[in-house]
Formats: C-alpha cells, sequence, structure tokens
C-alpha cells in the first residue's frame, strides 16, 4: 500500500507517461473502430465473406480480437516502462529513495506495482470498449459469451510479462534511451532474426521458444475463416504456428519470473 | 550513546582506494565533521553509511544495529547533490518522502517554512535555483524531524548568505541536541559547526578529535632580532616558552598555556633584547589541517 501511493504520486504526474498512455489507447481505439468498416478487394479469395472483418466483434469472438489488437501495441507499454525506471535511474532517484529508507527490493516491488498497475488499468479498457462495441455489433448473444474473458486474462499476462522483459533491461542498463533503442533492436530485428537461424539449422519449432515469439504469441490471430485461409497458405504459416496456449503461457510467465528475478539480483549487488 | 561505529571500512574503485580502514565512532548530541579535500573519500564513507555503495570490507552499525532501511527512516541524509523528480512540485516531491519515511504529511508546510521555499510549495522541483534545491533538499531530511542527519558539502554552490543561512540552519538543529555528520572540505565550515572531526586524505584517517583540541594549538609568535644569537639564548631558557624553532633568522615560538605574547616581549625588554619583529599567528585547525594534508593549494573558503 506504501509502495502503491509513492509510486502513484511519482508516476500519475508524469506528462511522457500521459503522452504515451493517450497514445497507446488512442491508437487502439482507432484501430478498432476503423477495422470493422474495411472493405478488402482481394481477388485470390473466392469467398468474400472470410473478409469480413465485423464478425470479429461479435460476442465471444471480441475478446479474442481485441486482446490480440491490444497486444500488438504492448511495445509502447514497455517503453513507458522503460522512462519510468530510467527515470529513477537519471534523476539518482533510486540511490536517494534507498538513503531515505526504502529497501532494494522496495525499490523494484514498486515498479512490479507499477507493472500490474498499468496491465490492469490496459485489460480494464479493453473490457468496458469491449462491452460497447460488443453490444454494437452483437445481435444474438448469451451472458457467458459476454464475459468469457479469458483472453482477456492472457493479455494481462501477456502485457506483465513484457513489461518485465523491459524492466530488465532497464535495470541491467540503467539508461533509458540505450534501454528504449535495445528494446527495440532485440524485439524487432535481433530476436527474428537468432529465430530464422536456429529454426533452419538446429531445430525448427526452437525458434517458439523465445521470449518474444512466446510473449507477443499469447494472443493468437483470431478465428476467422481468414485465419484458415493463412493457416492452409504456406506463405502465411509462420503467423499461425504456435504452441499450444497452455504450453505458451507457461513459459510467458516463467520468463516473467526470470526477468524479474535477474533485476532483482543486479538490483541488489550494483551501487546506487 | 553511541550513534554510529565504523570498524575498519574499505572501498576501492578499481586502482583507487577510495577508504582504507576507516574506523570512527559518533556519539548521540555530536556534530561530527569529516574534513578532506575533494577525493579524500568523504561522500564514499557516508555512500556507505547509507547503503547505497556496498564496502569491500569492514563492517559499520547504526544505533548499536546492523545497518538497515529502518536505520535510514531514523536519520535525514543528503549524499552529494539534491535530488528530486524535476517534474513533480515541491510539495509532490517531499510528500515521497514523507510516504517512504512514514512522517505524516502535515510535517511538510513546517519544513518549508523553515528553509524559506513556502511560497514555491507548487512550483515544480526543476524550476528551482541551485540554492533552493540545496535548501529544498534540507528541508527534505528535516521532514519528521530525524534523530540523525548525515550533510554532505551541504553548501556547495549556495553563495555567501546562502552558506550563513545554512550554517545557522545546522547550528540551531545541533543545538536542540541532534546528531549531526558533516563532510566538508571547507575547514572553516568544520570549524564554525563541528564538535569532533576527523580529518581524511586519499581515503586514511589523519587525525581525529574534538574541534577544540584541534585548534586550541597555541598561538604561534614569529620574532626576529638583529642579535639572533642573544634572542636564541634567551629563548631556550624562558620559562614562558613551551618550544621554539628557527629558520635563519625567523623564531617560530610556541608559548606556554595562559602566556600572552606580551609578557615574552616585556621579559625579552628586561634581558635587553631589541625586536625587529614580534608577529602572533592564531594557530588554528587550518594550518594543521594544510600541514596534515599537505596541499599544494589552501582550501578556497
Amino acid at each position: 500500500m506504501k509502495l502503491l501511493k509513492i509510486e502513484s504520486i511519482k508516476v500519475l504526474p508524469y506528462r511522457v507517461f500521459q503522452i504515451l498512455g493517450i497514445l497507446y489507447v488512442g491508437s487502439f481505439l482507432i484501430s478498432i473502430i476503423i477495422i470493422p468498416n474495411i472493405k478488402l478487394e482481394a481477388s485470390m479469395v473466392d469467398n468474400q465473406d472470410i473478409l469480413n472483418f465485423k464478425s470479429l466483434y461479435i460476442f465471444p469472438e471480441i475478446w479474442k480480437t481485441w486482446a490480440y489488437l491490444a497486444a500488438k501495441s504492448n511495445i509502447f507499454l514497455a517503453i513507458i516502462l522503460l522512462f519510468l525506471v530510467g527515470n529513477e535511474y537519471s534523476f539518482n532517484m533510486f540511490r536517494q529513495q534507498v538513503v531515505n529508507g526504502l529497501s532494494r527490493s522496495e525499490l523494484l516491488n514498486g515498479k512490479l506495482l507499477v507493472i500490474i498497475g498499468i496491465a490492469l488499468a490496459n485489460t480494464i479498457i479493453i473490457f468496458i470498449f469491449g462491452l460497447i462495441f460488443g453490444f454494437i455489433y452483437s445481435s444474438g448473444y448469451s451472458f457467458s459469451d459476454v464475459f468469457s474473458n479469458l483472453w482477456l486474462g492472457i493479455y494481462f499476462i501477456q502485457a506483465v510479462a513484457h513489461m518485465l522483459f523491459a524492466l530488465m533491461l532497464a535495470v541491467w542498463l540503467r539508461n533509458k534511451t540505450l534501454a528504449i533503442v535495445v528494446l527495440i533492436i532485440y524485439q524487432v530485428i535481433l530476436e527474428p532474426i537468432i529465430r530464422l537461424v536456429v529454426k533452419k539449422y538446429v531445430w525448427t519449432k526452437l525458434g517458439l521458444f523465445f521470449p518474444m515469439r512466446v510473449i507477443t504469441r499469447l494472443t493468437p490471430l483470431p478465428d476467422l475463416t481468414l485465419t484458415e485461409f493463412f493457416k492452409t497458405n504456406s506463405d502465411f504459416q509462420d503467423f499461425t504456428v504456435s504452441l499450444p496456449i497452455w504450453a505458451n503461457l507457461l513459459l510467458a510467465v516463467g520468463y516473467g519470473t526470470i526477468f524479474y528475478l535477474i533485476s532483482r539480483q543486479i538490483l541488489r549487488k550494483r551501487n546506487l | 550513546m553511541i550513534v554510529l561505529e565504523t570498524d575498519r571500512l574499505d572501498k576501492s574503485y578499481g586502482a583507487v582506494h577510495a577508504v582504507n580502514q576507516l574506523s570512527l565512532t559518533v556519539e548521540s548530541g555530536q556534530v561530527y565533521g569529516i574534513l578532506g579535500p575533494n577525493g579524500s573519500g568523504k561522500t564514499t564513507t557516508l555512500s556507505m553509511l547509507m547503503g547505497i555503495v556496498a564496502p569491500d570490507g569492514g563492517s559499520f552499525r547504526w544505533f548499536g544495529e546492523k545497518p538497515s532501511p529502518a536505520a535510514n527512516i531514523r536519520i535525514g541524509a543528503l549524499i552529494e547533490t539534491p535530488n528530486f523528480y524535476p517534474y513533480l512540485s515541491l510539495e509532490q516531491n517531499l510528500k515521497v518522502v514523507c510516504r517512504i519515511k512514514g512522517i505524516d504529511e502535515s510535517d511538510i508546510s513546517r519544513v518549508l517554512s523553515l528553509v524559506s521555499l513556502r511560497e514555491r510549495r507548487r512550483s515544480r522541483f526543476a524550476t528551482l535555483s541551485l540554492g533552493m534545491k540545496q535548501r529544498l533538499a534540507l528541508g527534505a531530511l528535516l521532514l519528521g524531524d530525524p534523530e540523525v542527519l548525515v550533510l554532505d558539502e551541504p553548501t556547495n554552490g549556495l553563495d555567501p548568505e546562502g552558506i550563513a543561512e545554512v550554517r545557522n540552519l545546522i547550528r540551531q538543529v545541533a543545538s536542540t541536541g541532534k546528531t549531526i555528520l558533516l563532510a566538508s572540505h571547507i575547514l572553516d565550515e568544520v570549524e564554525k559547526v563541528c564538535t569532533h572531526v576527523v580529518v581524511l586524505k586519499k581515503g586514511n584517517k589523519l587525525a581525529e578529535g574534538k574541534v577544540d583540541s584541534l585548534i586550541q594549538g597555541r598561538d604561534l609568535v614569529i620574532l626576529e632580532s638583529e642579535e639572533p644569537e642573544k634572542l636564541n639564548s634567551s629563548l631556550s631558557q624562558s620559562p614562558l616558552v613551551e618550544s621554539f624553532s628557527r629558520e635563519g633568522l625567523e623564531f617560530r615560538v610556541e608559548l606556554k598555556p595562559d602566556v600572552k605574547h606580551a609578557d615574552l616581549n616585556r621579559e625579552l625588554i628586561g634581558s635587553g633584547i631589541v625586536l625587529s619583529r614580534m608577529e602572533v599567528r592564531k594557530n588554528r585547525l587550518e594550518d594543521q589541517f594544510l600541514e596534515l594534508v599537505k596541499q599544494s593549494k589552501p582550501p578556497m573558503p
């Protein structure tokens, strides 16, 4: 409770946090408003029904769609976290707070609370907008359809794991600019390349176990006839081949725990 | 009561031996100065004591207990620069400190008035001048009226008025019986504020003791005469002289306790010695400090 209050005093008035937060929610809202109105002219597909995105907005399918869409911009959340933790270093505040009487594990647990808070707030926002859009686009639905929120739960874990990765980078590198560059390079360039290499030369499935792959693929492409199309078309196999959800989930929780423990170890040993 | 005890504290950064086997004891109510030029290990020592730098060897105890966050809560400490969140207001920054230390937020307005920053309480920290930042840091460490203050160069970067203000504040706090640990490279500051002092050079302890007795070093009288041999023999027989040394024509004389330089003059006149020069030099801690530390340059006053 003490840590939660401290973090909220620090985080909420922070302009970068406010702006990135608005960007994240805003970009998500724009994408969910635009998508149902997309009309694709695809000549290679016979059945035009599979391109009807509106079917994605019907209970309970909407939760899966939205978890998938929201997760696409989780890198924003990771960057917000890099800013928040990077600030503690650049303003010498980890140091000052220990001087003032916070323990090093409290420093880290404060950040863990921030991570959980951000993930929870997003999940709730998605849930509220999901309800609104779901009621607009669905016609026949049952109570259990509306509240089958398994995917939102998975989204929550995904967001937490992604931010824990960012936490580890920030604690390790102690410099937010560097950490942001490393995060983006690793996630977008480095790991995909490594995955390609191990897939080709080591073991086809090994690529599926890499942290970013595990974390970003927790929420799969929504079930659609369109997805079926991807699955049967070998060009798109990489999009759809995945570990079973439960295995992915277990791995993500495992990775999150490892990131947290590594951060804790670094923070405990280093001079501040 | 012993507030702080260190036992052979040791820290190296690579080839630099920042603090070498430092043992010291600070008792309740003392204003304890750590005096040394820049790079003598003052900040490293305080950083170890506040738990932000791990010692390579040795140990220390606050309030007789092993170091812990709970001990830090009882201490108001300013290490190096004032650290705050630049985007938060003074009030918000102090709220964070209150939350960490478990202090009621009503104490914020008291300390802000104490350091004359009350009108600025809603300003962002980043908008403060350096002197104001330093004052805010002092205010922050007075939150909750802690038993012990740890101050690292508290007058750094302040204008003369600010320096006087800060020293007054420290003396005022000290007069309430609080224990203060003050690191400074300014001798004058230590002399004016502290009761006890340890002198550091390159991480080594050079001297330690009461400021009074270190300062008390008796005044030095410098004499010259056109008849140096006569003066020499007269001084060596004089009951007023504790000791003296000779450098060319110049005699440096240390008098016995409670002897005034006029007494010496009278005696010398009595033995028919005419002085061509008589100069009294206050033998203050400064001379000893300079001697101890043997700097090429004296510290800036």
